[in-house]
């Protein structure tokens, strides 16, 4: 039976679902077409998330895991956009204490295959690459290359938008264990969706409210117990917001685990954070 | 670093004094513009927030002949100062607003 608190909640997320179901533009991951040849993309993020679970001795334990995320992005050519990502981490645990370092590098390439903009509508399909490189420092390297392509899609309706991206990565490129070790691979899809509204007389300020939702499936390093890619499965919902301010845009999202699927001795995620800036030249 | 209220608090304002070194994009059209040169409007599809102007716009003024250029997600349009005297083509206008990955529509005035 539902009871008043779960029909107010109901209530709200039907709302948000409501107004959202206009237009989008996704948060946690890139999305967005391709930017204007040569403009530049300087964007900050800061995020914190949270596992939890018990250890052996049924004893409640907990993880948390603070990054900084920078990534520059700039317009090569109409349909051809290059990016570079870097993080830095910082990880309390109750079982392995703290730890803080330099995440891996990223480099992207977005390539737009298809634009088609209308007075009402726009359509773009663009295919993605990432390279995962080992640069980071223990505990936060994978110590191995990885490769993710993948595909952005992004729909505009007037003031609705709805973007849509899935990733393949296939890791340890170039192979770097003994034979015995079969490297797991991962695929992530997210899909976001948003309405940008106009604030004032002005054109230069708006507001959007952004939903996301966003899944993956890791499958295990075998033999599974010297794996860095442990099996988990996921979905997150995600509500937030982005104001644009001419040039600049200001982000916040708050990622809520809908369902996981994680071994048993593993910590179970709690929510995630996520506050962002972002400067386009 | 934590998402805690302080650090929320701060990129509220690194946000706002940001804001106060963006250059001033409003959407009336300058009285120095109306005093010299020719200005123009065109239709441009694609736009779907004011972060897409300012790269329609760094694309316009970087013609030579353009003296300024102000976009509008909204109202779908870009207003363009043409320098007095030049002859710059509704094809080159089009071109430029093509490398911003829009689409030209129809030339309003």
């Amino acid at each position: 039976m539902i009871t008043l608190k779960k029909q107010y909640l109901t209530a709200i997320i039907g709302m948000f679902i409501f107004v959202t179901i206009l237009n989008a533009g996704g948060i946690s991951v890139d999305a967005g077409l391709t930017p204007a040849e040569n403009r530049w993309i300087v964007r900050y993020q800061a995020r914190q998330m949270e596992r939890t679970g018990t250890n052996i001795m049924d004893v409640d334990v907990a993880m948390t895991t603070d990054m900084h995320v920078f990534n520059l992005a700039y317009g090569v050519r109409p349909q051809l956009t290059l990016m570079i990502m870097q993080g830095w981490a910082n990880r309390k645990s109750d079982m392995m204490g703290q730890a803080s370092g330099r995440n891996d590098m990223t480099l992207m390439a977005k390539y737009r295959l298809l634009r088609v903009n209308t007075r009402e509508t726009t359509l773009g399909v663009a295919a993605t690459i990432k390279l995962l490189i080992p640069t980071g420092e223990e505990p936060f390297t994978t110590d191995y290359w990885s490769v993710s392509p993948g595909i952005f899609l992004s729909q505009r309706w007037n003031t609705w938008a709805l973007d849509a991206s899935t990733e393949f990565r296939f890791n340890d490129l170039f192979d770097n264990r003994d034979d015995s070790l079969q490297r797991g691979w991962e695929i992530s899809t997210n899909c976001a969706i948003a309405r940008q509204i106009a604030l004032g007389d002005n054109s230069a300020f708006s507001f959007a409210p952004v939903l996301e939702m966003t899944g993956s499936v890791t499958q295990p390093d075998m033999p599974a117990h010297v794996s860095f890619n442990f099996r988990e499965s996921m979905i997150f919902l995600s509500p937030g917001m982005k104001l644009t301010y001419q040039s600049l845009i200001l982000e916040v999202l708050w990622q809520y685990p809908l369902w996981q699927d994680i071994p048993d001795s593993a910590m179970e995620y709690s929510s995630k954070g996520l506050v962002g800036i972002r400067y386009m030249f | 670093m934590r998402l805690s209220f302080q650090n929320f608090r701060l990129m509220i304002l690194l946000a706002i004094l940001a804001m106060g070194c963006s250059h001033n994009t409003p959407s009336a059209i300058p009285e120095e513009w109306k005093a010299s040169g020719e200005i123009r409007i065109y239709e441009v599809f694609g736009m779907d927030c004011p972060g897409c102007h300012g790269g329609l716009e760094n694309q316009l003024t970087a013609l030579d002949g353009v003296d300024g250029a102000k976009a509008d997600w909204v109202q779908k349009q870009v207003t363009v100062w043409v320098s007095q005297g030049n002859l710059i083509s509704d094809e080159v206008i089009h071109e430029a607003i093509k490398r911003a990955n829009f689409t030209p529509g129809d030339r309003i005035k």
